[in-house]
């Protein structure tokens, strides 16, 4: 008993941690599997909408994985078919209670369009908080991978406020092409500067690159994954663990989704000019764009500082005038009624908040049906 | 191989229940040198040689020296083995910045050269166990210790896989006595050396690593983006980063060493709660800040050291004021460097030497 009484309590602490993960992992991850749920709260849904099959709306490399899209496309056959593309963050795919409607923008754009002309493929991209710089990034992956003629583009102020790559879209950083593109920019550079060098199977031990343990720690991470199913889903209980924190802290300060999201200066002017170079680079390669601030719900105060709001939207048609683009701001075009309520960012016992960004499938039809018209208008579907 | 890694855990129980279960302290130092060998391979294989030429050139040096009687013989050995260590040192982490320095200097004074292409990769642990060797040569040398003939048991001393990444920096005379004694195995030194295992990787992993993209975004914004209290909070973060980093390091190093048997010393000791500057450096990475007090500073200024001290013990002191200075100001320069192939880091050197004088300065008039 002498021997074993010195690691006796180590041993207990640790074969109770082993239970306390198995049991957050069993509370947390096995209730709420899908990240993109997870993001979005309990009352919306992620819907990405496929055609009997064949996708069309994806959502980065990891979830509706990006090069399916693409795959998909690649199977028409037909010389003079285009690729439209509409780029943003989870209006695009949130639905708030799909239980009064299940229908997306993505969807109604890309029925209009196949009706129309069978060669023009309406395609979205959109990830939770998509930020310019994400934006900038998949916009050249989408021109080195599909005949893009236009790019429909839509953006929120409050993806001003995030910077940088996510793992999920750091496959994109792997085409050598792109890496070649993005190097002729101020962007671009940064982007590669932070993110050129790491694939998603470094994030975890970046240290480990170009190592011989790295395929020794490889093996050993999936083995353990095969048999203890909180360590394959460790990605997960990270990012819980971090949404945890997340809400303490709010709850903390006080900060629900109403509370004012000031302007992040640095960032701003980080993504704005990931915007112009975006915008002058389809400029070079002749291809179309429309830009849209995003609807955002107007029955409640902004979360917003409204100067920072409106300068925002100026900024971004200043911005398209500079490249003789198209600019619309769609704050409110949809009405109070169609939106809906989220998680309480500062609570796990269930309680809501209003939800300033997703909102219901009819509002999709609103902003689906309007983007149609706007884009006809256009001469897009010609 | 990098500790925060499920390959390291699973490598140091290896070790460990091997280590118990050989019969003879023969064997145990064979699985020590060879698991070290291990250990530094699975980070790149072709860099053993460069280790292992630092640890015979010296194991040679130190026997010869040992024989030797006549001091102009023995300071020649001396010599050869810095010669040896700060070559290696010298190639791997200094030339490219000193040749980028000269090019500079030149382009000043109108001379245009084109720059080296040169790819050189720094080799893991070489600022570490360059250091080691040295010191050995140096306390054979003022015969604080006897040269080992025993070339495994000193090639472990060196390549000792838990202080090989990032220190301690360990003498030969706290380590080698271990390493030659046939160690019992006691549960309380295991457990003992778990806890800071895992305190350790605590943290690495939780602290550190969680701090870092913090730190990394705020030091990619612009300066004058920032505000007063970001760019203190930034400097906050930064501090405890690379606090939680490296002491990390130093306890998960403590702890496998201990699991083992062997103790090594203390390396961190509460740095953000010292009083002084001088005070700070003996609390943060306390086996680097005493290297460089017995090996740089002391001979620089000329202080020797009685035989079988340290500076501790006896010093002699008929030095003047003016060259002990001057000895601490190319100190600090070196220490700078030492963390970094750059002029930010002498800078950063000569910063800390500034807050030392001050400090000096101050507390002579305090106490006058």
């Amino acid at each position: 008993m002498h021997i074993i009484k010195p690691i006796l309590p180590f041993t207990l602490a640790f074969l109770a941690a082993i239970l306390l993960l198995n049991f957050f992992y069993g509370r947390s991850v096995l209730s709420a599997p899908k990240a993109e749920e997870l993001a979005l709260g309990q009352d919306n849904t992620a819907y990405f909408a496929q055609d009997n099959g064949y996708n069309f709306h994806c959502g980065d490399f990891l979830y509706f994985p990006i090069p399916d899209c693409v795959q998909d496309f690649n199977t028409i056959e037909s010389l003079e078919k285009q690729a439209y593309l509409l780029m943003g963050n989870s209006q695009l795919h949130g639905i708030n209670q799909p239980e009064l409607g299940l229908s997306s923008t993505s969807e109604i754009l890309y029925s209009y369009f196949k009706e129309r002309d069978s060669n023009k493929n309406f395609l979205t991209f959109s990830m939770p908080n998509m930020n310019m710089q994400e934006q900038f990034l998949l916009f050249e992956y989408a021109q080195m991978t599909l005949p893009l003629k236009k790019l429909l583009l839509a953006v929120s102020f409050d993806n001003t406020r995030e910077t940088g790559i996510r793992e999920g879209l750091l496959d994109a950083l792997e085409e050598p092409e792109i890496k070649s593109n993005l190097k002729a920019s101020e962007s671009g550079q940064k982007i590669l500067d932070l993110y050129g060098d790491t694939s998603i199977e470094d994030l975890d031990l970046p240290a480990l690159k170009d190592t011989p343990q790295k395929s020794v720690e490889f093996w050993l991470n999936s083995r353990l994954s095969t048999f203890w199913n909180a360590w394959e889903a460790r990605g997960s209980l990270r990012a819980i663990s971090l949404i945890k924190l997340y809400q303490f802290r709010n709850y903390i300060f006080g900060i629900d989704s109403s509370s004012t999201r000031k302007k992040i200066p640095a960032r701003y002017d980080a993504n704005l000019l990931a915007l112009k170079e975006l915008l002058a680079r389809a400029k070079a390669l002749e291809i179309d764009v429309v830009l849209y601030s995003a609807p955002i719900r107007g029955d409640a105060k902004l979360p917003y500082d409204l100067k920072e709001y409106q300068d925002f939207k100026i900024d971004l048609q200043a911005l398209t005038v500079e490249h003789d683009f198209t600019f619309v701001d769609l704050q409110q075009l949809v009405p109070a009624q169609y939106w809906g309520v989220v998680d309480s960012l500062n609570s796990t016992s269930g309680s809501t908040e209003i939800d300033f960004m997703h909102f219901q499938g009819f509002g999709h039809q609103i902003l689906g049906d309007y983007l149609t018209e706007l884009l006809t208008a256009e001469g897009w579907d010609r | 191989m990098i500790f925060n890694s499920l390959t390291f855990l699973v490598f140091l129980t290896l070790i460990v229940i091997f280590y118990w279960l050989l019969p003879s302290q023969k064997l145990r130092i064979f699985l020590i040198f060879f698991s070290s060998l291990t250990f530094y391979g699975f980070w790149r294989v072709e860099f053993i040689p460069v280790m292992l030429f630092s640890v015979v050139l010296d194991y040679f040096i130190c026997l010869r020296l040992e024989k030797a009687s006549l001091e102009p013989a023995r300071k020649k050995l001396v010599f050869l083995s810095l010669i040896g260590n700060l070559g290696l040192l010298f190639y791997f982490k200094y030339l490219i910045f000193f040749s980028n320095t000269a090019i500079g200097f030149a382009s000043l004074i109108g001379i245009d050269l084109d720059p080296i292409a040169l790819k050189i990769i720094l080799p893991l642990g070489i600022s570490f166990y360059t250091f080691q060797t040295i010191s050995y040569t140096i306390d054979v040398y003022r015969r604080v210790i006897q040269a080992e003939r025993n070339f495994l048991l000193y090639a472990s001393y060196v390549t000792f896989f838990p202080q090989l990444v990032a220190g301690p920096i360990l003498r030969g005379r706290e380590v080698m006595h271990q390493l030659r004694d046939k160690l019992v195995f006691h549960t309380s030194d295991l457990a003992w050396g778990l806890r800071r295992v895992f305190f350790g990787l605590f943290l690495k992993v939780i602290l550190a690593d969680n701090i870092a993209p913090l730190v990394d975004s705020g030091f990619a914004i612009s300066i004058s983006q920032m505000s007063a209290i970001d760019v203190w909070t930034l400097s906050f973060l930064f501090g405890f980063q690379i606090y939680f980093d490296f002491s990390a390091y130093s306890h998960i190093a403590i702890g496998s060493a201990r699991m083992l048997g062997i103790r090594f010393p203390e390396n961190f000791n509460f740095p953000y709660a010292s009083s002084s500057p001088r005070d700070f450096w003996k609390r943060w990475h306390i086996s680097l800040s005493s290297w460089i007090r017995d090996y740089l500073y002391l001979p620089l200024a000329g202080i020797s050291l009685k035989q079988g001290g340290n500076s501790e013990g006896g010093l002699v002191s008929a030095i003047t004021q003016t060259t002990k200075d001057k000895a601490l100001i190319a100190t600090w320069a070196i220490m700078g460097l030492w963390h970094g192939a750059n002029w930010t880091f002498v800078i950063w050197g000569l910063y800390h030497a500034i807050w030392i004088f001050a400090y000096r300065i101050f507390q002579k008039k305090e106490i006058n």
